[in-house]
């Protein structure tokens, strides 16, 4: 990827609108990030833009094309942005992405737990270069010395006399001042806004029923669709009988796309029971045979031959043979929906060579790519309006909403076309969680010190989403990790915390075994196998001492402790856990500490483990997808459960002091989760689990 | 189609429906009113959790025929009430900071509403199996417990970071 940055580079006096702002543009080079989050087929950038503009109101406007799935990314930005300025927080308004893809100025999407990472220290000098140039225009106005004017609570303030103006006041001055470099940036000791909680700024939309998210579009003469799709991967369309399906009442049209048959109607219960009433025949052979259980056996036999090795420190090989004592696992992990609870949708319109998208995406650049390729237009002819998502876990970086609704939408030209997908559509068209099978060899030396291991990941997917086998944070001389991958016809994508979702688990499992044959304490082991990570190794000392590790527990209460550093952050959790007679898990505590740098907003960085957890503990204990011959069997939440209020433990918080710049919080939590509890099973029980999510039917005694 | 009449959030309205359309969809594609959402379709999660004569209902499984001349109340029902514990309920979600994609929200708000118009003051094992039939995939499960109880008046209004053992 080529470096961009936004070519305003200099502040911008406009004219337009209420009047006189000061614009302020966000320098913001790329980072080495696109290499680290190469998402496999899908490969995205993560690289946030942003502008700030301040009117003669005063009014500090903060475009945040970052997409607001749940995280906070609406607060989170413009916090950063008022911080650095001494801006009032009620004068501050976020800007949700443009709908005008020219005024992009690199790709919007939004993953990889990247949008603070990357979005801070531009906007910091973005933001301090404005502070900087109103203290200016104030003291000259003032005709006094600088140094005496600070800036405070949107105003600046001369010491001496007392005078104040308002930054609304000072915009046209400042306006016409050179760009200061290198403005000096505050000191955390400093923060006023940051590491405060604060509420979110669309609260009160949400609390009220009026934050409207794609599905609930109503365009004027919009109709909408739905699409019967092939019922396994692979399925080809034989014949088509939509008498019946025209004759119910609302239907419109009934078209036929390459993904299915698609029942457009005057609204949504209409759709759906047109749908019911088509007859398809569809030839399913070609998927025969592709189904989950099969892979997992292709992999255990493929597993016996040697990988692509992706890391190879010292001689693990070798290092086993000479090991006192060897280890041997073996891991299932299957494929995974995301299940936002707004299922997918999006509305197209085409029209003159022209084409307008609305879609809750989590990737508008992509979107816009996708609508273009398939409307047969050139990027630039379509307009994107990115809508609030009701959830995402990485399912909306994947455009196939918008390809279905392109697809419609271009057969009925000057028509919008809204195409809803029901949960079971969701479901069983997803784009999963790669199915991944782990062969692992551990070895130990007299002392029991782990000296070698092997780890050889087997894969539905391509490499970025598998893993590399190389996420070992521990100080092991002898590694060696293979991947091999295979490309299939069951779709699959970023899921939250992308590959770290297994090997998280699958590599904290396997610590825990080493440790119990080294016959040494879990959370000292992983201690004395950290000396590379300071960082993890702080979360995991806070979490071991907050969980109160080694401390008595309730009779039948067991605990399991894991970690994991995973795009820039680092997290350990504590889970107590106990098994009844019956199998039946019960997590009755769950103990998190995070180290993310410095804090935005606590109270979201404290919902966005509660949330990691809770999505964990649903992987962990309830759900998978399971493919036969090529069909999804699960459908709905009745076979692919969640986590529920009355399942849910409580879940405790803790941040690692740091001032560290300031990573992401939206992933990193996930992937100590599942070990966590495994190990407080293995604990509780003496068995490991080797396959997710957890058979009951195996604990039961 | 036949014509069907029923009052929702107080006022009188006729809608042409089949009868048996959920009255999901005569609310959202007839009426309009999109703050009751769709999930699942099949009363699994409870996001399109309305009242019906003041009890919650998943409007996703009731066919519109059976709130025929009855009392519906939908989330938009917030911005004119005066029901002092939907009232309660929204401030003590905003105190609490529910909300993540915010989502499953209106259907939260409508399902709390109804237990604690049965039980003023429940209990945390109350509020749970009351709650359980409500998904949240964001993990918003104990802020809403925070904030049930906290419009209850059973929570002192503290942010519980470190909660005991259950
Ligand atoms: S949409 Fe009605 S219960 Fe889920
Ligand atoms: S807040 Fe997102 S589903 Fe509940």
């Amino acid at each position: 990827m080529t470096e961009r940055t936004f070519s305003r580079r200099d502040f911008l006096l406009t004219g337009a609108g209420a009047g006189v702002a000061l614009v302020v543009a966000v320098n913001l080079p790329l980072t080495d990030l696109a290499a680290e989050e190469a998402r496999g087929d899908a490969v995205v950038g993560f690289h946030p833009a942003a502008w700030i503009s301040i009117d003669t109101d005063g009014i500090v406007s903060v475009v945040v094309d970052e997409h607001e799935l749940g995280q906070g990314v609406l607060t989170a930005l413009p916090m950063i942005v008022a911080e650095e300025l001494e801006a009032d927080w009620s004068k501050m308004r976020p800007l949700p992405p443009p709908e005008d893809p020219s005024t992009w100025v690199r790709t919007i999407s939004t993953g990889g737990s990247t949008s603070i990472r990357t979005a801070w220290q531009p906007l910091r000098n973005a933001a301090a270069a404005a502070r900087e140039m109103l203290r200016t225009a104030a003291a000259q106005t003032w005709g006094v010395d600088r140094a005496e004017c600070v800036a405070r609570n949107s105003e600046i303030v001369h010491q001496k006399s007392g005078r104040r103006l308002g930054y609304g006041a000072l915009v046209e001055a400042a306006s016409r001042l050179p760009v200061p470099a290198a403005p000096p940036l505050k000191a955390n000791k400093d923060f006023t806004i940051l590491g405060k909680p604060k509420p979110r700024v669309e609260i009160r939309e949400k609390v009220g029923g009026t934050a409207l998210y794609g599905y609930d579009l109503d365009l004027p003469g919009m109709l909408t669709a739905v699409v019967a799709r092939p019922p396994a991967f692979g399925a080809v369309l034989k014949s088509v009988d939509d008498v019946a399906a025209r004759r119910v009442a609302g239907v419109v049209d009934v078209i036929r796309i390459p993904q299915g048959v698609a029942v457009v109607a005057k609204n949504t219960w209409s759709a759906l029971e047109g749908r019911k009433a088509l007859r398809l025949d569809w030839d399913a052979s070609p998927a025969k045979g592709l189904g989950s259980e099969a892979l997992f056996a292709e992999f255990q036999e493929l597993a016996k031959q040697p990988g692509q090795v992706t890391r190879n420190i010292g001689d693990a090989p070798a290092a086993l043979g000479a090991a006192a004592k060897v280890v041997e696992s073996e891991f299932f992990s299957p494929f995974m929906d995301h299940i936002p609870m707004e299922p997918m949708n999006a509305a197209a319109l085409v029209k003159d060579g022209k084409v307008e998208v609305w879609v809750p995406t989590q990737i508008a650049t992509g979107s816009q790519q996708a609508a273009a390729a398939v409307a047969g237009v050139k990027p630039g002819d379509v307009k994107l309006h990115s809508l609030l998502a009701g959830g995402a876990f990485g399912r909306r970086l994947s455009p196939d909403d918008t390809i279905l609704a392109v697809e419609v939408a271009k057969r009925m030209p000057g028509t919008t076309v809204h195409v809803v997908w029901t949960r079971e559509d969701s479901i069983r068209n997803g784009t999963y969680r790669p199915l991944t099978y782990h062969r692992l060899r551990g070895g130990l030396d007299a002392a029991g010190k782990p000296v070698a291991w092997m780890h050889h990941v087997l894969g539905a997917g391509a490499g970025g989403l598998v893993g590399r086998g190389d996420e070992v944070p521990y100080a092991i001389p002898n590694l060696r990790a293979e991947i091999h991958t295979k490309k299939t016809a069951i779709p699959v994508g970023a899921w939250r915390s992308v590959h770290f979702t297994h090997m998280g688990w699958v590599i904290e499992t396997f610590m825990d075994e080493l440790a119990v044959a080294a016959g040494k304490d879990p959370y000292q082991f992983r201690r004395d196998a950290l000396g590379n990570s300071p960082k993890l190794l702080a979360c995991l000392d806070l979490a071991a001492e907050k969980a109160g590790w080694g401390k008595p527990l309730p009779k039948g209460v067991f605990r399991g402790i894991a970690c994991a550093s995973s795009f820039a952050s680092h997290a350990a959790e504590v889970a107590e856990v106990s098994v009844s007679p019956e199998g039946r898990v019960r997590v009755h505590r769950v103990v998190a500490a995070v180290h993310v740098g410095t804090v935005i907003n606590p109270d979201m960085l404290q919902a966005q483990v509660e949330g990691a957890v809770t999505l964990a503990l649903s992987y962990t204990l309830k759900h998978q997808i399971t493919v036969e011959d090529g069909a999804v069997r699960e459908g709905n939440f009745d076979d692919y459960p969640i986590m529920r209020m009355d399942d849910m433990p409580p879940v405790e918080v803790y941040v690692v002091p740091s001032e560290d710049a300031p990573t992401g919080i939206g992933e990193p939590p996930v992937p100590p989760l599942p070990p966590a509890v495994c190990n407080a099973i293995f604990a509780a029980t003496g068995k490991r689990i080797r396959r997710l999510p957890i058979d009951p039917k195996l604990l039961r005694v | 189609m036949p014509a069907i009449t029923l009052m929702v959030n107080g006022r009188r309205r006729t809608v042409d429906a089949l009868p048996d359309t959920p009255l999901l969809w005569v609310l959202r594609d007839e009426l309009k009113l999109k703050g009751t959402k769709y999930s699942c379709g099949m009363s699994e999660c409870g996001a399109c959790t309305v009242h019906l004569d003041g009890a919650p209902v998943r409007s996703c499984v009731t066919p519109v025929s059976m709130a025929a001349n009855r009392s519906v109340t939908t989330i938009e029902a917030l911005a004119t009430t005066k029901d002092a514990r939907l009232l309660a309920l929204q401030a003590a979600w905003i105190a609490d900071e529910v909300p993540q994609c915010g989502y499953c929200q209106p259907g939260m708000l409508l399902q709390a509403a109804g237990l604690l118009a049965k039980n003023a003051h429940p209990s945390d094992a109350e509020i749970e199996r009351w709650m359980a039939g409500n998904l949240c995939r964001c993990g918003t499960y104990s802020r809403i417990k925070r904030a049930i109880r906290r419009a209850a008046g059973t929570e002192a209004a503290t942010q519980t970071t470190e909660a005991g053992h259950d």
